[in-house]
């Protein structure tokens, strides 16, 4: 799916598309659709559980949330009255779990006992990931580095090197290559011509391309 | 005879039988219902939904990104307010995805007046539709262009709209205008593919050899040739308008009337052949008249054919009400009727420059 900006929309889209893969169809494939804790507020999130859990009719559908207690700067807390998002899903009849999900073992085994659940059942399953909020939100302190929260990179980091699977300079290297790999791709996206200004119009309909008016 | 209800049915199972349509659904439009106004009777593909409207455009969405064909329906347009966001991606995913992603979907709804709906089965959706940029419109006025627009919306590439004036849904199609292959005794029609009271458990659909039939997406239709008066307007509009034609050419008023049937993208050069040769025009549609689609019309028009005009453009069009009125002589002054519209071509007529 084409990334969206609103928080929410793509919880009643993903049911679209669990359809087509639904038991009966043949399809293998499921679908995985993720937000964050805040988007769970919208509409769209009861939409999902609704539609993916209809008696006869469920749906090959993950739910992922990841919940860092934020949305935006206004606490989890005091807008949520449940303990955990996932105790939605149980009044869905469908499985649930929540996971730490700065724990990237943990993660894994979680994962692959809902992908398998979803791909054999072609049921839903929603997943809660409880995480750490890295940086703050650009909107509420400016992205800045939040010291107090578990940097989910560095603990692993560490258990690696305990576990003598990778070395610090190992370590160091790989994130040395992706940064100047990303450091590259930011430059060169700076400089690159701009696209040709009519080209704005392109792909408004997928047969011929009518701008308002013309034909 | 079809009436346009069944013309929509007979499309909607010529689309799940040789178009590749393959789900039908929103609130009541499975068994045993078959739609509150009975558009999806007897129909293979066609279920029901949870009463959730936003659920609705996105599992067509879904479905369309999935390569699947949907047809979903929104029972009231009255009730896709909610969903706007929705139908902006619709609009908006093949163009954000630089042409990697369309969605080629259909979304039904019911739209304006003349059932004595009030407040929320009443509402027009042409203005808020045309706003959605990456959306096709349409809108029949007679059971054998619902039959050809259907066809051709779900032929299409793109997400198109298809919204249906419920207060012509039970009309029935004129002599000369039968959907191919439909039998021309009315009852028989309906023996054939009507769902009966009561238990339907049991009833299946004898359908009728119906043919192919595509009207384009973007082809207005002249339905009265006139020399003095170019009426433009679509959906319920289009009978009225004719109607107050007849009465006028009775008083020497010669009246060209034309049905858009498509909103977007709209037949600029019926629009303008007409205007050119009557040189005064008149919108005529059921929305509030405040940021109008005939304003739209109005302002290219005044644009490109200004010094071909002999008299001020006109719209005529629903008031700037948060709703229709309930009693007859309310919502009867809520939308153009047949004497007002005569009454504004009689104006235009007379204008002198």
């Amino acid at each position: 799916m084409p990334v969206t900006s609103p928080i929410e929309i793509q919880y009643s889209i993903a049911i679209g598309t669990a359809r087509a893969q639904r038991k009966g169809t043949g399809a293998k494939g499921i679908t995985i659709v993720q937000g964050g804790d805040a988007g769970t507020a919208e509409g769209d999130f009861a939409t999902s559980l609704i539609w993916s859990s209809r008696k006869g009719n469920e749906l090959p559908l993950l739910l992922i949330v990841t919940n860092n207690r934020y949305g935006i700067s206004t606490p989890y807390a005091g807008q949520h009255g449940y303990d955990h998002i996932s105790d939605r899903g149980k009044a869905f009849n469908m499985p649930t779990a929540v996971i730490d999900g700065n724990d990237p073992e943990a993660a894994y085994a979680a994962l692959e006992t809902a992908l398998h659940y979803v791909r054999t059942e072609r049921k839903p399953y929603l997943l809660e990931a409880m995480v750490s909020r890295l940086r703050g939100h650009s909107s509420a302190s400016g992205a800045n580095p939040v010291k107090e929260e578990i940097d989910c990179i560095e603990r692993f980091e560490r258990r690696l090197e305990e576990r003598n699977l990778m070395t610090r300079s190992q370590m160091d290297a790989l994130k040395e290559k992706y940064t100047a790999e990303l450091g590259e791709a930011a430059k060169r996206i700076r400089t690159e011509p701009q696209p040709d200004p009519r080209s704005v119009y392109d792909f408004v309909f997928a047969d011929k391309n009518y701008v308002a008016g013309e034909q | 005879m079809a009436t346009m209800i069944q013309a929509i049915r007979l499309a909607l199972h010529v689309g799940e039988s040789r178009h590749g349509v393959t789900d039908i659904f929103g609130e009541d439009v499975g068994p045993p219902l078959g739609g509150v106004f009975t558009g999806t009777q007897g129909l293979k593909t066609a279920w029901n939904t949870p009463l959730d409207e936003r659920g609705i455009v996105g599992m067509a969405i879904g479905l369309a990104l999935a390569g699947q064909k949907p047809v979903a329906e929104i029972q009231f347009c009255d009730y896709a307010f909610n969903t706007i966001d929705l139908l902006k991606v619709a609009g908006n995913t093949y163009w954000s995805s630089g042409g990697d992603w369309n969605v080629p979907m259909v979304l039904m709804t019911p739209v304006g007046a003349g059932i004595r709906g009030s407040i929320y089965h009443s509402h027009s959706f042409d203005a808020t539709a045309t706003r959605v940029p990456g959306w096709k419109i349409v809108m029949p006025s007679t059971p054998l262009d619902a039959y050809g627009l259907m066809l051709s919306a779900i032929a299409d590439p793109n997400p198109v709209m298809f919204l249906m004036p419920k207060a012509l849904l039970r009309l029935k199609s004129k002599p000369g205008e039968e959907i191919p292959g439909e039998p021309g005794d009315d009852r028989k029609l309906s023996q054939m593919i009507d769902a009966p009271l009561g238990d339907r458990s049991q009833w299946r659909p004898d359908w009728p050899a119906v043919e192919d039939y595509f009207i384009p997406i973007g082809q207005a239709k002249v339905v009265r040739e006139g020399s003095q008066v170019t009426v433009l307007t679509y959906g319920r509009n289009v009978q009225m308008s004719v109607a107050a034609a007849e009465e006028l050419a009775a008083d020497g008023i010669d009246v060209e009337i034309i049905d858009l049937r498509s909103l977007h993208p709209y037949d600029w050069d019926a629009i303008k052949a007409s205007v050119q040769k009557t040189n005064r025009v008149l919108c005529v549609n059921e929305d509030t008249e405040i940021t109008n689609f005939g304003e739209h019309l109005i302002r290219r028009i005044t644009e490109e054919l200004f010094y071909e005009l002999h008299a001020p453009p006109k719209l005529l069009a629903g008031g700037h009400l948060p709703g229709i009125g309930l009693a007859d002589a309310l919502e009867m002054a809520s939308v153009p009727q047949k004497d007002t519209i005569r009454a504004a071509i009689a104006e235009l007529a007379s204008h002198e420059p």
